[in-house]
């Protein structure tokens, strides 16, 4: 079977989430490998969070969320930078290409952006490979 | 199954002398639980263990070090959780992030790498027969960056240490966590995937003897692992022992400083379920003036949190406690030899700070202090 990068995408919930939204009624084309989830701010995410997609078995993780200065909640956005620094640096230590993690700012009405990142995200991770190693076969 | 448990850690010779409760820290702050009291519910009902009271022990090993019967109560506590674990997981510290930590080191196709830290003045031998364990400090100094306590001085402290009396040691390619959290939350599956591959990588590294300066590692790869897999092929020895040692024998010479005074917190590995107790104070009998807090040595509190797990305002007290009764001893620094009861010390003192009160006390690793206490020998 090929291979085929699973990622997860946190999505904040007023501009980045919309922004995939904007994506799809723009048919904007994306790859099926994003699987998104909708949170309220990307100042939710906490590195465990990441950590976790990774050990149950995601090849890359995006955070996207408001572009600075546009947070609905003023500063989450400021602590996703933080925390997702914090996480680079674990992944570091653990071995986890820190290429695998993407933070990006998406708005509402970028929709081409959203699809653009997804389809760069890809490939990044389709030539990084499956982090399971080559060996795996159980990945759809 | 829990009788047999309760026959196998002596729990049955249990005289009533509620040594164990005095001992307790637990007990001490909620009014609702004694070593005695959970056995009792337990052998009530087993629905018991699904109760919380499963995740407030420490498992620090106070209540079994007093004992006079032999009950090994804390080892209990590990096996009811091993029982109830599929059922019900406990309230996890930090977003769960130290376990999660662990799971991935545990993935084979993953090699973690804990030696980015090292300096070209610290001395390591490929080839040399003894290994530094360096367990999870390097994730601490990042996960508890805002503590502003640099972690990685630890195992370079270690590695001078180490230098000084003479041994170079090896470090290991890629080095997983020891399990001890695991171990100790009950699970074994993890555990032993754990244990398999840094068995397999200190084999290949052909060291003789694997030493480590966290108590946990310690103890874990100490006394843990032949549980599972028989004698080992090497030693197992804690860092702090030997510098006590070598203080002792004249390998390590230190200068003391009149004007330090210290007070040692024994970690719950390292006293009570080690029974390293006097090199710590050697050390710093030679480098300062040590006091001893009235809770110290086999009948110390631990430092509050054990495996990242319930950690509430209960927990804050009781560390606060802790600190207090460090300074009312007279000493100005708090010497620990754990860089996990450094984490939750200072985090105690870190959370009192931001609600406004003054309460910063010294805090340091028994390592770093005496690798800056060294004296050269020409
Ligand atoms: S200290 Fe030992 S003998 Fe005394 S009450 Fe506790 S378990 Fe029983
Ligand atoms: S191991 Fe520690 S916390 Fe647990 S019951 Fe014994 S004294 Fe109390
Ligand atoms: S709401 Fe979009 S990042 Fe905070």
């Amino acid at each position: 079977m090929t291979w085929f990068p699973r990622i997860i995408a946190f999505c904040c919930n007023w501009c980045a989430y919309a922004g995939a939204d904007t994506a799809g009624l723009s048919r904007f084309q994306y790859p099926p490998s994003i699987s998104i989830l909708r949170v309220m701010c990307t100042g939710r995410i906490e590195p465990s969070m990441i950590l976790k997609c990774f050990e149950q078995g995601a090849d890359g993780v995006m955070v996207l969320g408001c572009h600075p200065g546009d947070c609905h909640y003023i500063s989450g956005n400021e602590c996703a930078r933080s925390r997702i620094e914090t996480t680079w640096e674990i992944m570091e230590i653990l071995g986890i290409d820190r290429k695998r993690l993407l933070l990006k700012w998406v708005s509402a009405s970028e929709g081409a952006l959203f699809a653009e990142t997804a389809k760069d995200f890809t490939e990044v991770i389709r030539s990084l490979g499956p982090l399971r190693g080559e060996s795996q076969d159980d990945q759809g | 199954m829990i009788r047999d448990k309760i026959e196998e850690y002596g729990l049955k010779q249990c005289i009533d002398c509620g040594k164990c409760s005095w001992a307790c820290p637990v007990s001490h702050r909620q009014n609702d639980f004694s070593p005695r009291m959970v056995v009792e519910r337990l052998l009530a009902s087993d629905e018991h263990l699904q109760s919380r009271e499963i995740w407030d022990c420490v498992t620090c090993g106070s209540c079994s070090a007093l004992c006079n019967s032999s009950v090994r109560f804390h080892e209990f506590m590990r096996t009811m959780r091993k029982l109830s674990i599929a059922r019900e997981s406990p309230l996890m510290t930090h977003g769960d992030i130290f376990h999660l930590i662990s799971r991935l080191s545990s993935k084979p196709y993953l090699h973690p790498k804990t030696s980015s830290w090292l300096a070209s003045d610290l001395k390591i031998n490929k080839n040399s027969k003894a290994l530094l364990f360096v367990g999870c400090t390097p994730y601490l100094n990042i996960i508890f960056k805002h503590l502003n306590i640099d972690f990685l001085e630890i195992p370079r402290a270690a590695v001078k240490l180490l230098n000084a009396i003479g041994i170079e040691p090896n470090i290991l390619e890629s080095e997983r966590c020891c399990g001890h959290d695991q171990y100790w939350l009950g699970d074994d599956e993890l555990f032993l995937q754990l244990a398999e591959l840094n068995l397999k990588a200190i084999g290949l590294s052909g060291a003789e003897e694997v030493i480590a300066f966290c108590p946990e590692c310690y103890s874990t790869l100490k006394f843990v692992y032949p549980q599972f897999f028989g004698p080992l092929d090497f030693e197992v020895k804690n860092l702090t022992a030997m510098m006590g040692d070598a203080v002792a024998d004249g390998t390590l010479t230190l200068e003391k400083d009149d004007t330090l005074s210290t007070t040692f917190h024994d970690p719950c590995r390292l006293a009570k379920h080690s029974k390293i107790i006097d090199e710590p104070r050697r050390i710093l009998h030679s480098i300062s003036n040590l006091f001893e807090m009235p809770k110290s040595g086999h009948t110390s509190v631990c430092c509050g949190v054990a495996c990242w797990v319930n950690c509430d305002s209960w927990t804050k007290d009781w560390q606060l406690e802790r600190i207090k009764e460090a300074r009312t001893t007279g000493a100005r620094t708090l010497v620990t030899a754990c860089p996990k009861c450094l984490a939750h010390l200072s985090c105690a003192q870190y959370e009192k700070n931001n609600c406004g009160e003054s309460h910063r006390f010294n805090i340091v690793d028994i390592h770093v202090l005496t690798a800056s206490r060294m004296l050269f020998k020409r």
